[in-house]
């Protein structure tokens, strides 16, 4: 390919977290979109129905539009994911045009874009919206000059909404006793963090935090987690049972899995962590998307402390996704098997507490030859090393094996962590050696890198990725359909009041 | 969806009210089943008792949830004369006892 870029590639950079520094897409993102536009167009679909990463459905259409030979026939799908996106996110997205090389959405045609995004908003008034995004909403239509409609002018720019509707209760909340405002909440469904923005201090009474879980998203639930904790959600009988009922809701979501992981690693109470944990697996349950069996190749040679714990992660977040059977061998010179099938995380680590790294060296092909003498046949493998493959069996020699007696071809993925400093240059070799090897026999090796550091957060983004076919997931990508602007913003009816 | 390792490892706290339900039905027609061929393990009637217990609990706590709930819709309904009178009543109680402990 003219890019240098293969589709995977693709697919495998921007599926990362950069954790809100959208500059990060531009470099490959603008690659994609000069050499494979149509597929970064049905990516940019697929992300917004499949994806994790909030930041890519901000960044990814708004990259497009600044390429200046991406192709007309794809800017409106571009343009549908913008005006989808939530008000706050698009402002996001706007400010990052401005980082954007090329001119793109910009000038006039940005503002005939905003207005016409606004005059939807408007002739589709949703309260919990505006109560949501009325600052955002405001700097929209200050920014592109939009004059507001009457009730959107009130309640949005100026800040007096009319008495008696539900932007006017919530500006009496601070007033109101405990008891009422918690059933006002509840009545009028007053979004958590506009409830809480306007009860201040108040907001620790229970009756109040109680109606506040009842309305928080699953997002915000696993993210004040450590608040509800201190506010009695583990004494207080109600908060308890608002809390229960809250994380069995959020036991169907697919949008927070990986915020659901970091929000376990903050919290210290094991009662709470077992909670979270639990609720991840059935995140990542909901979210699904991987087939097959799967081998997962732990290297655990000198130096790879922080990628057996990896190890572990990857075969943890697969023994949740896959609804087969998932193999963790580790590996130095010599291999390791343990059966991690529907295995949590915490049961993963206590079988595997005692494997420390150390041995002569490193052998992937070790691994593999486990499990090709043991009879385990898997769809797809996962490597987790930092390649330098440098002692026997040699993994190609090993793979042309497997492949021969199973008769399949298993697609590689490659999480590739760092090693130590003095031994970068000779690993890098080895690690190329490896790939090269498995091309010559035909068969690439997809890659995570993960050497500039492993974020956990993004993980089961990566992990979710894999696909036991080498092509299923590219093909899955471009058979997502492609938005129309007029799918997102659909013909507009009369203003309806509140 | 659950096997026999889910209970014999029993942690109800990774488990929400319907799956406890659901396992404690399970453990139920499992012990029927003991009972018919043979003696009833020690770990079935602690996991049955351990689900008992906080199946009870969890319910008593959604039933505190409710009843505070329907209190607070109820005080979003009172007219402004029915507020008055609560923080007339209010007044009258605070003003007996501050005549109470001579303030």
């Amino acid at each position: 390919m003219e890019s240098g870029l293969t589709k995977n590639q693709i697919i495998n950079v921007l599926s990362k977290s950069p954790h809100g520094k959208l500059e990060e897409y531009i470099p490959v993102g603008l690659q994609a979109a000069q050499h494979e536009p149509e597929f970064l167009a049905h990516l940019i679909a697929w992300n917004a129905l499949k994806g994790q990463v909030r930041d890519a459905r901000v960044a990814l259409p708004i990259v497009t539009l600044a390429c200046p030979s991406f192709p007309v026939a794809f800017v409106e799908n571009s343009m549908a994911h913008l005006a989808a996106l939530a008000p706050r996110d698009l402002l996001r997205a706007i400010k990052f045009s401005k980082s954007c090389p090329s001119a793109g959405l910009k000038g006039g045609r940005m503002r005939s874009f905003v207005e016409h995004y606004l005059r939807w908003r408007e002739a589709n008034w949703n309260q919990v919206s505006v109560m949501q995004h009325r600052g955002a909403l405001r700097t929209l239509y200050t920014r592109f000059n939009v004059r507001p409609h009457a009730l959107a002018d009130q309640v949005i720019c100026k800040g007096h909404p009319p008495d008696g509707t539900v932007f006017a209760n919530v500006k009496q909340l601070a007033n109101m006793s405990p008891v009422e405002a918690a059933g006002t909440i509840a009545a009028q469904r007053i979004p958590f963090l506009v409830a809480r923005g306007a009860l201040g201090k108040k907001a620790s009474d229970p009756d109040l935090v109680m109606a506040l879980i009842d309305r928080m998203s699953p997002t915000e639930l696993v993210t004040n987690t450590k608040n509800l904790e201190r506010l009695g959600v583990k004494t207080n009988p109600a908060l308890r049972a608002a809390f229960e009922q809250a994380l069995a809701r959020a036991g169907s979501s697919k949008q927070n899995t990986l915020k659901t992981t970091v929000a376990a690693e903050a919290i210290d109470d094991e009662t709470l962590k077992a909670k979270l944990s639990a609720l991840q697996e059935k995140q990542l349950k909901a979210v699904g998307g991987v087939d097959g069996n799967w081998l997962v190749l732990g290297d655990k040679s000198p130096s790879m402390a922080e990628t057996i714990e990896l190890s572990r992660q990857v075969s943890a977040t697969l023994a949740k996704l896959v609804r087969g059977r998932v193999h963790l061998v580790f590996f130095d010179d010599t291999a390791r098997h343990i059966n991690v099938t529907g295995k949590t995380y915490e049961q993963i680590l206590a079988e595997t507490a005692h494997v420390t790294a150390g041995g002569n060296g490193t052998s992937i092909g070790a691994g593999l030859r486990y499990a090709l003498d043991s009879g385990i046949e898997v769809d797809g493998i996962a490597i987790v090393s930092d390649g330098g493959d440098n002692k026997p069996p040699a993994f190609f020699q090993c793979y042309a094996d497997y492949c021969k007696k199973y008769d399949k071809a298993p697609p590689i993925y490659l999480y590739r962590t760092d090693t130590l400093p003095r031994w970068r240059v000779e690993t890098e070799r080895w690690c190329a050696m490896f790939i090269k090897f498995l091309a010559d026999i035909g068969h690439e090796v997809n890659q995570f890198d993960l050497r500039a550091g492993i974020d956990y957060y993004s993980l089961p983004n990566l992990v979710q990725t894999m696909r036991v076919n080498r092509y299923s997931l590219v093909e899955e990508i471009l058979d997502t359909p492609l938005l129309a602007l007029d799918e997102v913003l659909k013909p507009t009816k009369e203003l309806s009041h509140v | 969806m659950f096997n026999l390792e889910t209970l014999k490892h029993l942690d109800v706290e990774r488990l929400d009210f319907d799956e406890l339900i659901a396992l404690s039905a399970f453990a139920k027609l499992l012990r029927a089943e003991y009972e018919s061929a043979s003696e009833v393990p020690e770990w079935l009637d602690d996991a049955g008792r351990s689900l008992k217990r906080d199946l009870q609990a969890r319910q008593a706590d959604a039933t505190e949830k409710r009843l505070r709930e329907l209190k607070a819709r109820r005080e979003t309904l009172k007219t402004p004369d029915q507020k008055r009178a609560d923080i007339d009543k209010e007044i009258a109680d605070l003003e007996q006892k501050k005549q109470l402990v001579g303030v």
